[in-house]
């Protein structure tokens, strides 16, 4: 189930096929020349000699897909060839135009305009137009640059062979950029990255704070001290720090605070003192008034006349006791008693003003309060003043305003208090703000050196995440590369196991190595079960069939938008039996892309026919004039009968020339049906070739021949089936006797004969 | 006989220059064909005018009598036979031959057939 969601998820692109390929003026090409291929998966082989003209298609498709030549570029000394891409005989029109099919678009065109000007190919005119849409002279109109790049699907000898000759670190850049492995390497570069950038904070921090202890260590104040004996801690408490620069704490103790009290010190003023004192001078006047009648008289002829009174009042109308004299009689009663009244509001007067007077000097004395702590503090710093203040103020607290000159003492005492204490102020407020313009900047440097703490704290975290991170990329970076690269080396093992064939070189692991300037593809392989470095140990056309089995699954991943991969002469130089493995090869890639290849000689054409595989044959010819021509390749012995058929038919031919030629033509068809028979026959039981060569050799005449695609043997009894039907015995006579000494009957009726004859082979030897 | 081979000669020299209508890519080879079967004529008459039968024996078999013989042309006459053999077949490893190529073994052929009448020729 996951399977299936994954499967939809990954879309394929949409997939290109070469649809045809015409090139005018170009190389070997002349006069306009086109190569149709068949839009679908497939095999396709273009075989044409040397120089036929048959590379030009490939080279042209080079050109005007990628706009470049590998051969250009890898040649140094490719000036010859830079001079030579025009065609010598036709230079005008110079011009390539490929047709594409495009799933789901149509045929697509992509064009090169080489035009009489253009000094060299890339500086022509390029351009690429989908069906409806106008032509596109971008850069890149199509979106293929890169793809191209990535799976190259053009392959030559030249490029094969210098896939596994460059630099290892190239061949490693090659498959790891289609594996999609520079994501692992950028990735592993920005953790390196990040994490240097993480611990750029704590290094910044750890300067910051050095820094600041300088500083702080230079400064008597407190805040700088505490600040200092913070951060001196391992991991300092970074909360009080900031709020020590910010002011929202200070140390308890400490000149700053005293200062502060110094600033804020009240002292009545002179006149408040003066009035205070005014008011008590007031008060003792009105009470020494109200005291100079003898006061304790009064109190007691009050006492006496009360007693007196209530006495009258008890006994009733009598003789004065004291004086014996006077009667006390009611008349008297009233008169003492108005007395008594007028004595009682004396004696109430004098206590109120006695009250007054004291009040006054209570407040007198309460209004310089006791000297405050500030003036007495120890300081580290001490203030101008701060002494003389604190003596004046004790001296004004020690005199005793209710003594007769105490006011004026006190008054005296405030006067000389009261500058002081206002120079004090000015003094401590000045040396204060002194204080806090040297704090400042240090305040802001303690600011700065929480925030860098509380960045590095911050940053620390993260860097163990980003280390953790990091060592497990590094441990698994080649773990995943490899895991990434396994489906293509598996593919590539499985090409190579195909094409060895008969080499003793057993292909083992393909991996990625190493990192940065070291990287590499370590190909291991075996001689003979002997563990070597493959690229020592292989011969030329070995290391050629890895290159291919290499950079075929790469051309044909699914990821490509190319359902197409052209490969120029990959049998170079391969032995025969290696081609044997290529054909399997190209016939399984065949199966669902189109593989189109061109080869310079026959054996990959004959490998196909006689292996039965599937695959349409293309011959390209070069004649005169760099004329250039696609034939299609029918079966040979099909050929040689068309041969024979045009020949009869030629009126101006004469007789010798029907004579002669034509049944050497038939012999050739019949050779070459029961070549493909017998051959095709003991490959499939595994006979080694040189056996199967050697065989076919012995056998010298038609009939031999025939018996060995017959009966396997050439001296076979062919006399029944020779009887069979009569036109085989006739034909028997065209390919035998009449191929030397001349055909004696009718040419088209004798090449008919032939061709009944090969197919009753092609029947019989099934 | 020998106009045979002059004919096939000709024969030849018309298919390579194209005035014979035949498929341009099967030119050289049909060529190769007549020429060849021109050349094994000339062979055929060389051994007899040393005095030698050979109407039964294979190419190989004549062109190794006529070394042996010590015919001054033999060996030239055996290369060009080869040559113009691969021409004409399918043969594995090999693509259908040049134009240009054929048209040299003709040439020599011709040249072959030319001092095979002057040897001829006086007796």
């Amino acid at each position: 189930m996951p399977q299936a969601k994954l499967s939809q998820k990954i879309k394929q692109p949409v997939g290109a096929y070469l649809k045809s390929i015409t090139v005018a003026g170009f190389r070997g090409i002349g006069p306009e020349a086109r190569l149709d291929l068949h839009p679908a998966p497939g095999v396709v082989v273009v075989a044409g000699r040397n120089g036929s003209g048959k590379s030009t298609f490939s080279e042209a498709v080079e050109v005007a897909l990628t706009r470049r030549s590998y051969r250009w570029e890898a040649k140094k000394g490719a000036s010859d060839w830079r001079a030579g891409w025009r065609n010598l005989h036709v230079d005008d029109p110079c011009q390539i135009r490929i047709e594409l099919a495009e799933e789901g678009i149509g045929t697509t065109t992509v064009a090169a305009d080489l035009g009489t000007a253009t000094k060299e190919p890339r500086d022509g005119v390029f351009w690429a137009q989908r069906p409806g849409k106008p032509r596109d002279r971008s850069a890149d109109p199509l979106g293929w640059a890169k793809p191209l790049e990535l799976y190259r699907p053009l392959l030559s000898y030249d490029e094969l062979g210098g896939i596994l000759e460059s630099r290892p670190s190239e061949l490693y850049e090659k498959l790891s950029t289609i594996l999609g492995l520079a994501r692992i390497a950028a990735a592993q570069e920005r953790l390196d990255e990040l994490v240097k950038s993480l611990t750029a904070p704590r290094r910044e921090a750890r300067a910051l704070v050095t820094k600041a202890r300088d500083a702080l260590a230079a400064s008597a104040d407190p805040r700088a001290v505490e600040a200092s004996k913070l951060l001196s801690a391992r991991s300092p408490d970074i909360e009080v720090l900031a709020r020590l620069a910010t002011g929202a704490f200070e140390p308890p103790s400490g000149d700053m605070a005293i200062l502060r009290e110094l600033a804020a010190l009240a002292v009545p003023t002179v006149e408040q003192s003066r009035d205070a004192i005014t008011r008590c001078e007031t008060a003792q006047h009105t009470l020494a008034e109200l005291s100079s009648d003898a006061t304790q008289a009064l109190v007691n002829r009050t006492g006496l006349l009360k007693h007196a009174v209530a006495h009258v009042e008890a006994a009733g109308t009598q003789k004065c006791p004291l004086c014996g004299v006077g009667t006390l009689d009611a008349a008297w009663v009233a008169s003492a008693r108005r007395e008594i009244s007028e004595l009682d509001q004396r004696a109430e007067s004098l206590r109120n003003a006695r009250r007054a007077y004291e009040e006054s000097i209570r407040r007198l004395a309460s209004m310089l309060p006791p000297s405050p702590r500030a003036l007495g503090a120890e300081m580290d710093e001490d203030v101008e003043g701060r002494a003389k203040v604190a003596e004046a103020w004790q001296a004004a607290n020690s005199i005793d305003a209710a003594s007769p000159e105490g006011p004026r003492f006190l008054l005296a005492a405030i006067e000389s208090l009261v500058p002081l204490v206002v120079e004090l102020k000015t003094a401590a407020d000045a040396e204060r703000l002194r204080r806090e313009d040297l704090w400042t900047p240090l305040a802001r440097q303690v600011a700065a050196v929480a925030t860098a703490l509380e960045k590095a704290d911050e940053a620390d975290r993260q860097a163990v995440t980003a280390r953790a991170t990091q060592s497990w990329l590094k441990d698994h970076a080649n773990e995943l590369r490899n895991e990434r690269l396994r489906p293509i080396a598996d593919e590539a093992r499985e090409i190579w196991a195909a094409l060895r064939q008969e080499s003793n070189v057993d292909l083992g692991e393909i991996e990625l190595e190493g990192a940065k300037t070291r990287r590499r593809v370590t190909v291991t392989a075996s001689v003979d079960g002997k563990e070597a470095g493959a690229l020592t140990v292989m011969s030329q056309g070995e290391l050629h069939a890895l290159a291919l089995a290499l950079f075929l699954p790469r051309a044909t991943m699914d990821a490509s938008p190319f359902r197409f991969v052209l490969i120029d002469d990959p049998v170079q130089a391969m032995d025969p039996a290696k081609v044997d493995g290529l054909a399997r090869v190209l016939d399984r890639i065949g199966q669902t892309r189109q593989v189109v290849v061109l080869t310079h000689d026959d054996r990959l054409p004959e490998a196909v026919r006689r292996l039965g595989i599937k695959a349409r044959i293309l011959y390209v010819n070069r004649s005169e004039g760099s004329r250039v021509e696609v034939t299609s390749g029918s079966d040979p012995t099909q050929r040689y009968l068309e041969d024979a058929f045009a020949v009869a038919q030629d009126r101006r031919a004469d007789d010798v020339v029907r004579r002669r030629a034509i049944p050497v033509l038939c012999r050739m068809a019949v050779e070459s049906a029961c070549k493909d028979l017998f051959m095709a026959r003991w490959y499939a039981r595994g006979e080694r070739r040189a056996v199967v060569e050697a065989k076919w050799q012995d056998a010298q005449t038609a009939q031999q021949r025939i018996a060995l695609a017959l009966r396997d043997d050439a001296d076979g009894d062919l006399d029944r089936w020779l009887a069979e039907r009569p036109a085989r015995r006739r034909a028997l006579a065209v390919v035998g006797r009449a191929s030397h000494e001349g055909l004696q009957r009718d040419p088209r009726g004798a090449i008919r004969d032939v061709e009944d004859l090969v197919r009753d082979v092609r029947a019989g030897a099934r | 006989m020998m106009s045979d081979a002059v004919r096939l000669l000709e024969a030849a020299d018309r298919v390579l220059s194209g005035s014979v209508e035949l498929p341009r890519g099967r030119r050289a080879r049909i060529a190769a064909v007549l020429a060849r079967s021109a050349l094994e004529d000339i062979v055929v008459e060389t051994c007899a005018a040393h005095g030698i039968d050979v109407a039964e024996a294979t190419m190989r078999v004549r062109l190794a009598t006529l070394v042996a013989v010590s015919d001054p042309r033999a060996g030239e006459l055996a290369m060009a036979w080869w040559n113009l053999s691969r021409a004409c077949h399918q043969h594995a490893y090999e693509m259908a031959p040049h134009p240009d190529e054929v048209a040299y073994w003709v040439a020599t052929v011709r040249d072959l057939a030319g001092d095979f009448a002057l040897i001829r020729g006086p007796a």
